[in-house]
This record gives structure tokens, sequence and C-alpha cells, in this order.
């Protein structure tokens, strides 16, 4: 080979090792440096935090940036869109898609009208569907649920626990529970109708096919 | 969905008292460089761990600056231009700010490494003396011409095809390259 052509392949592979690298949210990432290192060191804290509850020191899961798949995180409490508190096992009994959405995150408004809402009215009474919403102010969060048409439960996850929990490095990012509240697949990343009609297949035996 | 509007005008409400506010635009431009920024980060320090830090810090410094950047007609230069010389920069006094960065990053392995042969390659664009290793990265990562490379340095176009021209020479030689004889081989 060339130098020419070993430098174009060596280019080819730096851009397939990041382009691996899941696209951080921009308002998100940019808070820390713009907004002091509080909540910064508040996710690195809870990072810790969960990885040594959950996995043990180098085990792939801690490597993944997360808790094991299995950990439940089922009695952690949340407030539901009207102001009460509740928790993933109110959802025990139902297999649950958990879905972290943002409404500086185009991606995720796109995902919650495109995808999660047709899967909801494909699927009520065999699979719940749960959107978390992450940082925004109250009013802000309303106004895009309604815009992108949500009629699944809706819940706030305001300082990011469930999500930093839960392994999340970037939005949209999507957490499937079974019946009994055991994580069985978690996505980083949006996803379509199809991809999600396939994995409650996969997974739950839950058939989303006919809209 | 287009929400751009809102966007535009909704503070963030994060667990601090004080919202931040981003530009609809920047928040484009982000998304569309990010990727491409992280590569030539990545290929110019060596470091996976500290390849997006590096981008992020460029992009955080452009939206602090973006009543200035964001009127450029392509902020993408200025954002390589900052992430060319620091990863470069960094090169000089890395390990402790390595080692102090990957300790504070045990939750965020994005960058995959890459295989050995490419790495290699890197490695040894690297050791070039930094403007030829700078411009082997826009040309090879980034795809663009030495009038552009030129731009995003602060040099010449004519300077930047004679850092390209010695750096092909270097690395012919450091990689061991014999063009003759692999066509011969591979006829």
């Amino acid at each position: 080979m060339t130098v020419q052509e070993q430098l174009t392949a060596a280019a080819h592979e730096a851009r397939i090792a990041v382009a691996a690298v899941p696209v951080a949210p921009s308002r998100h990432s940019l808070l820390a440096p713009l907004a002091g290192v509080a909540a910064l060191l508040l996710l690195i804290v809870a990072g810790f935090w969960a990885v040594g509850r959950s996995a043990p020191a180098g085990s792939d899961a801690a490597a993944q940036g997360g808790p094991a798949i299995g950990l439940s995180v089922l009695d952690w409490s949340f407030e539901r869109w009207d102001g009460t508190r509740a928790t993933l096992r109110d959802h025990v009994g139902e297999p649950l898609v958990v879905n972290f959405w943002a409404s500086w995150c185009p991606s995720c408004i796109a995902e919650m009208s495109a995808a999660l809402q047709p899967l909801h009215e494909a699927t009520v009474g065999d699979l719940g569907v749960l959107g978390l919403n992450l940082q925004d102010g109250r009013g802000a969060a309303d106004r895009l649920a309604a815009r992108a048409g949500v009629t699944y439960d809706l819940g706030l996850d305001r300082p990011g626990e469930f999500y930093a929990e839960l392994g999340g490095i970037t939005m949209p990012f999507t957490v499937f529970f079974d019946e009994e509240g055991a994580i069985v697949r978690k996505v980083q990343g949006p996803l379509t109708f199809e991809d999600l009609e396939s994995i409650v297949a996969d997974e739950f035996g839950v058939v989303a096919g006919d809209r | 969905m287009t929400d751009t509007a809102s966007r535009e005008t909704e503070p963030i409400q994060g667990d601090t008292d004080r919202p931040v506010r981003v530009p609809a635009d920047f928040d484009a431009f982000f998304r569309r460089e990010f990727r491409r920024v992280v590569a030539l980060a990545y290929a110019l320090s060596g470091s996976r761990l500290v390849a997006e830090d590096l981008a992020q810090e460029a992009f955080a410094a452009a939206a602090r600056r973006w009543n200035v950047v964001g009127t450029y007609d392509r902020p993408g230069p200025w954002v390589r231009r900052a992430v060319a010389n620091r990863s470069v920069s960094l090169l000089r006094r890395r390990s402790a700010e390595l080692r102090a960065l990957a300790r504070l990053r045990p939750l965020r392995l994005h960058v995959q490494p890459m295989p050995a042969d490419a790495a290699g390659v890197w490695h040894e664009v690297r050791r070039l003396p930094q403007r030829q290793a700078q411009v082997v990265a826009l040309r090879y990562l980034e795809e663009l011409s030495l009038r552009e490379i030129g731009e995003i340095l602060g040099i010449g176009a004519e300077t930047a095809r004679t850092h390209l021209r010695r750096a092909h020479d270097t690395l012919r030689s450091s990689l061991e390259v014999d063009e003759y004889r692999t066509e011969e081989t591979t006829a």
C-alpha cells in the first residue's frame, strides 16, 4: 500500500471508532462547563455509587458505564405528571418500556411521536410505556409532550438519577423491563417503531404489528 | 418534529438555579460536527479517553463565544483549529493530565479502540512535527482541500502543501512503505 492508501485506511478506522460514539445530547453535555461543576460531580458520585453497588469492579457492565443487566431499580421513586410520586414497582406485572427524553433533544421528540406513541397505541393492555423527562422545566416538557401527541405515562427524572443509575450515556435512552421488573435490554439512541416492534416481540412476545 | 423555535427560547432548568441558553443554530452545528471533531481529536491525541473531552471543550468554548464564532461563514474551522492545537499541545504535558481526565471518566468509554495497524499509522503521524501532523489529520480525516486546511491552521495553501509533502516523505520511511516493491508483489 502507498502511504496515502495507509493514511486513508487509518482515517477510515478512526472515523469508525468514533462512529460508535452516540452523539451526546448537546445541551446536556454543555451543562457541565457552562453551568458549573456541581451537576457533574453529582453525576460522578452517583455513577461511582451505582457501579459499586451493582457490578463488580472491572466487569463488562462497569466498563459499559452502567449497572448490571438485571439490576432492579424498582423502588426508586419519580414524580408523575400529576405531581404524585410513583415507583417502577407500580408497573410490575406487565412488560415496561422506559424512555428518557428531553425537550432539547429533537430525536427524542421524533421518537416519541413516531415510535413510542404508536407502540403504546398498538399494545395497550399488554405493555406499559413510561417516558421519563430529564432536566426540563415542567412547562417546556408539558408543551413538547402535547405537541408529540403523547398519551402514555410520563414522569420527571429531573436530577437524572434514574438515567445515571440505568447507565444512560446519550439521548434518547430506552430501557426494557420484563413483567417481573428485571432489565432485559437497554438501547442508547433513537429507535424506530419497527425496532420497538421487533424488541417487544423478541423479549416479551408482545405483537404490535397491526396498528 | 420541529421544535427549533421553542428550544431557542426555553432555558434548561437543570440542578442549578442558573438557566443555560444555547442558541438553536449552535445546537444544529454541534450535532452536525461533533463526531468528526472527536475523530480529529482522537487521531491527533492518540487517546480515546480524552478525545471527547477535547472536542467538548472546543465546542463549549465556541458556545461561550457564539455571538462571534456563530457569525463566521463556517464555524467548523474555528473548533477544528481549537482541537488541532490542543490535541498536539496535550502530547507535551500528557501523562498527568491524561491520568487525571481518565480518573474523572470511569463511566464513559464511548470511543472504540482502533485496530492495531490503523493505530500504528496514527502513532507515526503524531511523531511528525506538529504542523505536519495537523495537516495530515485534516487532509485524510476531514478530506479537506489544502486551501481549507490553510484556513483552519492560519497558514497558506502552499505552506500546507509543503507540510503534507514532507509528512508523506517521512511516513514513507517510518511506515516502511516501498511503493515500487508493493506494486510488484501485488501485481
